[in-house]
């Protein structure tokens, strides 16, 4: 399964972005194939609805879940009609953390 | 001429349906109603400590339709605690997306179409409707 997970830095011991549409960065994650890849958020002080014109790229790359603390209305309406799951974690988690659980 | 009101995405609803005061025959008629909206508004900023500008992009509404969502819950609150009125909540123009619990993974999720009805982390079969 592949995963976006929304988050402040670039590193695996980061911690989850707040929301989903204005992390910094995102961590794509292939449980089959057991590799990530970092992507900055190029929308990162858009609008949200800008923002969803670029989600497009995670679809395209085959994502089933998508990871954050909170995901904002227009990220919710997307993703449910893309039928992409939504996870919410408490903030202070780190990527490993959710890695390790999926791989 | 009347304005579609637009639905205001909320999170998650409350997991109760309002409060009532100790000490107070029931059904004495002071009663307060509070929307999801409003109830999401005071989680944001008072619970979660966001900002109101950071609170109003949550909830995609502007920064003064979000003022006056907070005010309007704040005011309805002070007057539930301070004339010992019954609280209830309605859902108001929120819509509000389903998201289930898992309690031994400490997260919220939503189960897409096609989806086994399982937590997404450690496939307990064992999760609650977050609503
Ligand atoms: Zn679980």
């Amino acid at each position: 399964m592949k995963i976006v997970i929304a988050l402040n830095e670039n590193k695996l011991d980061s911690h989850i972005a707040l929301q989903f549409g204005k992390s910094q960065w995102f961590c794509i994650y292939d449980s089959v194939a057991d590799t990530n890849e970092y992507i900055q958020n190029p929308m990162q002080h858009s609008s949200s609805i800008d923002f969803c014109e670029s989600a497009d790229l995670f679809i395209e790359k085959g994502i089933q879940a998508a990871v954050a603390t909170r995901f904002g209305s227009k990220i919710i309406e997307y993703f449910r009609s893309q039928n992409v799951q939504m996870i919410m974690t408490e903030p202070n988690r780190q990527a490993n953390s959710i890695i390790n659980i999926i791989k | 001429m009347a304005r579609t009101k637009k639905l205001r995405q909320i999170q998650m609803a409350p997991q109760f349906c309002g409060f009532s005061p100790d000490g107070l025959l029931k059904n004495k008629g002071k009663e307060v109603s509070i929307t999801f909206a409003e109830y999401e508004a005071l989680n944001l900023c008072d619970y979660e400590l966001m900002t109101q500008a950071e609170a109003a992009v949550v909830m995609n509404v502007s920064r003064p339709t979000f003022t006056r969502i907070y005010e309007s819950v704040r005011r309805k609150i002070a007057k539930a605690f301070i004339e010992g009125c019954t609280i209830t909540f309605e859902t108001g123009n929120a819509d509000i997306a389903e998201w289930y619990k898992c309690n031994s993974c400490r997260i919220s999720f939503t189960i897409p179409q096609g989806k086994a009805h399982e937590c997404p982390f450690c496939k307990n079969t064992d999760i609650n409707h977050a609503q």
